[in-house]
């Protein structure tokens, strides 16, 4: 199974288990082509994954 | 969690989610789960000030670990924004994030088939307003994309090739192409205004797309949803579905994992601006689609309207 690949991290490693709680942060340096990826476990156990965009140059969005 | 049924009749898998009847139902704007958190007011699934893309396992997951998984996409933390308006950054920003999803989902072994999609508007069923699109993890191989997986021998190749080579040779359905993507109101189409993205090169996903072409996904997408919604001076209801190659093949194995063509298919329901398109009789019960549009007619309309709107 699994035959796509997975996409690589810059850095870090998306192998690592998700960590924190609520708004708590974890694993700060993964990234996914120009997004910084954060991992967090929300109180109910259920994942939640933030996506940022490295360059915040004002594109207009929060 | 939820039970796997297998439909004799239809050859078909019936996923029953009870637990998903009881789900927020289009609650007003202060009670909107995907909003941020703000301080001093009630905690949402984003327990945030302020975000840029989210996602999160689905609290009513018609799919879970260790049987596939259901997560939400949440694309802005703009309450009233939709995809066709959020700025053209952020948008290419979710083809990176649709791209890491499908990578870390398919790569689970319980996942056979990673399908991305949106729901937009009532009339397909959404239960809230707030901009998100979800992802199911399918822990088998869905009808749909396996009968593109049929479509590929019958065509003797990659089927989406195939007919994207047919469509720029007629060239009467085209409604918008960039350097990476053309879209078109499909010779065949089920729904009046139908269309499909699709990638000018054979690329089974988004994992194999160059930057440049996740642009300009991302842009021939933002550019077919704001005609839609220029077509009829309204928000346009639509399901948008990712089609990609399997994970895990299902039938075929690892061959079929290599195949599949990464385009974006577009149901729309309207058929007019105020009449919607129903699944009645020969649709339901027959299974075969009664339209009353032309595609080529609706092409011209579409067209008419993605250039307006640009």
């Amino acid at each position: 199974m699994a035959a796509r690949s997975a996409e690589p991290p810059s850095s870090g490693g998306s192998d690592n288990p998700p960590s924190g709680s609520g708004g708590g942060h974890a694993q700060p340096h993964e990234h996914v082509g120009p997004l910084t990826i954060e991992r967090h476990v929300k109180d109910d156990g259920r994942a939640l994954i933030l996506y940022a965009h490295e360059q915040r140059d004002g594109d207009g969005q929060a | 969690m939820s039970e796997l049924r297998f439909n004799e009749l239809r050859g078909e898998e019936v996923v029953y989610a009870i637990h998903r009847q009881e789900r927020t139902f289009l609650p007003d704007r202060e009670h909107c789960p995907l909003c941020p958190t703000h301080p001093g007011g009630p905690t949402t699934e984003i327990p945030f000030p302020a975000f840029e893309i989210a996602v999160f396992e689905n609290r009513f997951p018609a799919f879970q670990a260790p049987n596939g998984a259901a997560e939400v996409v949440v694309y802005t933390d703009r309450h009233n924004d939709s995809f066709s308006t959020l700025a053209p950054q952020r948008a290419e920003d979710l083809m990176w994030v649709w791209r890491h999803r499908y990578a870390e989902l398919g790569a689970r072994e319980d996942i056979e088939y990673v399908f991305i999609f949106e729901n937009r508007g009532v009339e397909v069923g959404v239960t809230l307003h707030h901009p998100h699109g979800q992802i199911y993890g399918f822990p088998f191989l869905p009808p749909i994309p396996a009968l593109e997986l049929v479509a590929d021998e019958r065509l003797g190749g990659c089927a989406p090739c195939t007919l994207l080579r047919r469509e720029l040779t007629d060239g009467e359905r085209i409604v918008y192409q960039n350097d990476s993507v053309v879209v078109f109101v499909p010779r065949a189409a089920r729904w009046a205004y139908e269309a499909h993205v699709v990638m000018r090169e054979h690329r089974p996903s988004l994992c194999d797309c160059e930057a440049e072409e996740l642009a300009g996904l991302a842009g021939a997408l933002q550019s077919l949803a704001r005609g839609y919604d220029a077509l009829f001076d309204r928000q346009f209801p639509y399901v948008m579905a990712v089609h990609q190659a399997p994970t895990s093949g299902g039938p075929g194995g690892a061959a079929a994992a290599a195949r599949g063509h990464l385009h974006v298919e577009f149901y729309p329901p309207l058929r007019t601006a105020e009449k919607l398109k129903y699944l009645a009789g020969s649709e339901q019960g027959a299974g075969t689609f009664i339209s009353d549009t032309l595609p080529e007619e609706s092409a011209a309309k579409l067209r008419e309207a993605i250039a307006r709107a640009a």
